[in-house]
C-alpha cells in the first residue's frame, strides 16, 4: 500500500483538481488548511468569472480619485459584497441649521465641499476619512471697486477642479476662477444678474464654459498669468441651462437644459472650436430637464434629470442606448461614474442614492443618508462622488461619508430586497 | 504489432504495444524526438513510476486504446465530475495512496484521460463536505491558528454568497 497523500501533489495538480469544484466547495477548502487557503487566494481563475462593481478599479481615470489601490482580488470581492449589501459605517458631518445646496469634488488626496459662499478643502486620510478642520477655505469676493451691481450676496453653485485650476459658478450670475498653485491667484467676473447653474473647464485649460439660468451658456477664454477670464461667446438656447460638460477626448461640449416645451430638446452638443451646434447629431430628448451629465469616452454621454431616468446616449447613432428608471420614480439630481460598470445617482428626496450596475443592467442597492443623530432626512442629494471604498454625499444640512471598508454585518442596510419585489 | 520495452523505477520491464504506450504523450514525444526505430529493442526507462502503478496505467491504457483523443479544455465550460464510466469507477476503487500515485504518474506520462478521471475522483471525494470532513478524508492537519481560522471564516461569509 502506498503512503502517498494529497500534499504530495504539486500546486499545479491541486489546481487541476480544484478546477472540477464549484465555488462553495472552494470556500470550504479554504477553511481546511493554510496550503489550500493560499492556493485559492492566489488563484485568479476562480475570480475571472466575476468583475466587481465599484471596487474593480478598472479605469485609470477612476483611480485618480481612489484614496487607496486595492491590493488583492479577494479584498475587491469583500468590498463589492459590502457595496451590494449595504454594509458600511456612516458619518454625518458639518451639521448646520440653515439649508444650502452644496457641491463636492474629490481626488486621491482632497475633498472639496462648497456650502454657501465658501469652498472648503479637506485632506483625506484613512483614520478619519477627512479631518474635521479644513485644509484651506476659499471665499470668492468681488473687488471693492467692482462696477457691477455692487457687492452681492451669493452662493457657490457648482464648481470643478482640473489640475490646479478651480472654476466655480455663483448664484448671482458670476463666474470665478482660481489658481490653487500660485498663491491662490483668482479672478471673478459677472456679466448678467442671473444664476450660474454650472461651470466646466476644457481639458487643455484654455476655455471655461458656464451654464446660465437666463437661457444661455457663456464661453470664456482663460488668461494665464495673472489668471483671468475673457468673455468670448454667448449661445442663446431659449431654455434654462442646468449643466455643462467638456468631453475629455474630443473637442466636444455638451449642455443640459430644461426641456421647455414638447418640441424642445434638453441635451445639446457643440464643437469647441466655433461653438456651432452639431446638427447631424440628433442628441436630445424632449421630455424633461437634464440636471447632470458625465462623458464616457469620446462617444457616449450619461445624463440624468427630472424624468427619473438615467440614460446613456451614443453620439455615433444619436440615440439613447440604455435607460434606467429610478425604482421610486424620483427626480435625479446628480450622478457619478467609475468609468467601467458602476454609476450612482443622487435623488431629490430622503437623501437617497441608487447604485446601478450598467453591465448587469440592474439597480444594485440604495443608500439612504441620515442626519447627525441617525435620523432619517428629507434632503435631496445635491452632489455625490465615490471611490472604491467611500461614498460622499452633499445634503442640505450635512456632508455624509459612507465607509464601505467595514468588516462584519454591523450596520447592514440592505434595502434593495425590500423594494425590488 | 511493434512493441517497446518500458522499465519501471524498481527495474521491472514491461513489453508493451507501441500504440498503447503512445497514449502517453511523454513516451510518444520521446520516441519521435529520439527517432527510435521499431526494430531496435530499446528500453525506455520511467524513473518516476513504480511497477505496481505502471501495471495499473497500462491496464487503463489498454482498455482505452481505441478512445477518441480527449477534447481540448474549454475554459468557460462547466467541468463535470459525474461522467466517469463504470469501468473507470471500478478501476479506481483503490486506496488513496494508489490514487495519488496514479495522478502523479498520469501527470508525468502526460495521459490526459487518466489524469482527468483520477482528478475527478478526488474532486468527488471533496464535493459537499464540510472543512472538518475534508480534513478527515485526506488526513490533513489543521494548521490554522484560532484567529486565522476565524479570519478565513469571516472572509468566506462575504465572498461565497456573491457567486
Amino acid at each position: 500500500m502506498s503512503q502517498r497523500c494529497i500534499n504530495d501533489l504539486s500546486t499545479e495538480l491541486i489546481i487541476y483538481i480544484f478546477n472540477f469544484l464549484d465555488l462553495r466547495d472552494l470556500g470550504r477548502l479554504r477553511r481546511t488548511c493554510r496550503r489550500f487557503r493560499d492556493i485559492i487566494n492566489c488563484w485568479d481563475k476562480i475570480f475571472l468569472k466575476t468583475t466587481t462593481i465599484v471596487s474593480n478599479q478598472n479605469s485609470e481615470k477612476f483611480l485618480t480619485r481612489c484614496f487607496s489601490i486595492i491590493p488583492t482580488k479577494l479584498e475587491k470581492l469583500r468590498l463589492q459584497h459590502n457595496w451590494k449589501h449595504g454594509i458600511y459605517i456612516e458619518k454625518s458631518m458639518f451639521p448646520i441649521r440653515k439649508k444650502y445646496m452644496p457641491w463636492i469634488r474629490i481626488d486621491k488626496e482632497n475633498l472639496w465641499f462648497s456650502r454657501g459662499h465658501r469652498i472648503f478643502n479637506y485632506k483625506r486620510n484613512k483614520e478619519n476619512i477627512i479631518k474635521s478642520k479644513p485644509n484651506y477655505v476659499l471665499t470668492p469676493k468681488y473687488p471693492r471697486n467692482y462696477s457691477g451691481s455692487g457687492i452681492s450676496t451669493f452662493d457657490v453653485t457648482r464648481f470643478t477642479i482640473s489640475k490646479d485650476i478651480l472654476v466655480g459658478g455663483l448664484s448671482d450670475g458670476g463666474v470665478y476662477i482660481q489658481n490653487l498653485e500660485k498663491n491662490f491667484d483668482f479672478y471673478i467676473d459677472k456679466t448678467d444678474n442671473t444664476y450660474t447653474s454650472s461651470v466646466d473647464i476644457s481639458p487643455d485649460h484654455i476655455m471655461v464654459a458656464s451654464g446660465m439660468r437666463n437661457d444661455c451658456f457663456k464661453i470664456y477664454a482663460v488668461r494665464p498669468d495673472p489668471i483671468g477670464l475673457t468673455h468670448i461667446h454667448t449661445q442663446e438656447l431659449g431654455q434654462r441651462v442646468w449643466c455643462v460638460s467638456y468631453c475629455q477626448d474630443k473637442p466636444l461640449f455638451a449642455c443640459g437644459t430644461t426641456a421647455g416645451g414638447p418640441f424642445k430638446k434638453s441635451i445639446w452638443l457643440y464643437d469647441t472650436e466655433r461653438y456651432s451646434e452639431i446638427l447631424n447629431m440628433k442628441l436630445g430628448h424632449y421630455i424633461s430637464s437634464t440636471f447632470d451629465m458625465k462623458w464616457d469616452g469620446p462617444n457616449c454621454l450619461w445624463t440624468c434629470g427630472n424624468d427619473s431616468y438615467l440614460r446613456r446616449w451614443d453620439l455615433r447613432t444619436g440615440q439613447c442606448e440604455q435607460k434606467y428608471h429610478d425604482l421610486f420614480g424620483y427626480s435625479l439630481y446628480c450622478l457619478d461614474y467609475d468609468y467601467f460598470n458602476s454609476i450612482m445617482v443622487g435623488t431629490y428626496l430622503h437623501g437617497r442614492i441608487a447604485l446601478w450596475d450598467i453591465r448587469a443592467e440592474k439597480c444594485v442597492q440604495f443608500y439612504f443618508m441620515h442626519g447627525a443623530g441617525g435620523n432619517a432626512i428629507n434632503s435631496p442629494v445635491y452632489s455625490l462622488s465615490f471611490d472604491s471604498e467611500y461614498l460622499f454625499a452633499a445634503l442640505d444640512q450635512y456632508l455624509n461619508i459612507l465607509d464601505f471598508g467595514a468588516y462584519g454585518n454591523r450596520g447592514k442596510h440592505d434595502y434593495i430586497k425590500m423594494f425590488s419585489k | 504489432m511493434p512493441k517497446i520495452k518500458l522499465q519501471s523505477s524498481d527495474g521491472e520491464i514491461f513489453d508493451v504495444d507501441v500504440e498503447i504506450a503512445k497514449c502517453s504523450v511523454t513516451i510518444k514525444t520521446m520516441l519521435e524526438d529520439l527517432g527510435m526505430d521499431d526494430e531496435e529493442e530499446e528500453i525506455v526507462p520511467l524513473p518516476n513510476v513504480n511497477s505496481a502503478i505502471l501495471r495499473k496505467v497500462l491496464q487503463w491504457a489498454t482498455f482505452h486504446k481505441d478512445d477518441p483523443p480527449p477534447p481540448e479544455d474549454d475554459e468557460n465550460k462547466e467541468k463535470r465530475t459525474d461522467d466517469i464510466s463504470s469501468w473507470d469507477a471500478d478501476f479506481l476503487k483503490v486506496d488513496q495512496g494508489t490514487l495519488f500515485e496514479l495522478i502523479l504518474a498520469a501527470n508525468y506520462l502526460d495521459i490526459k484521460g487518466l489524469l482527468d478521471v483520477t482528478c475527478k475522483t478526488v474532486a468527488n471525494m471533496i464535493k459537499g463536505k464540510a472543512p472538518e470532513e475534508i480534513r478527515k478524508t485526506f488526513n490533513i492537519k489543521n494548521d490554522f491558528t484560532a484567529s486565522e481560522e476565524d479570519q478565513v471564516r469571516k472572509e468566506n461569509e462575504c465572498l461565497f454568497d456573491i457567486f
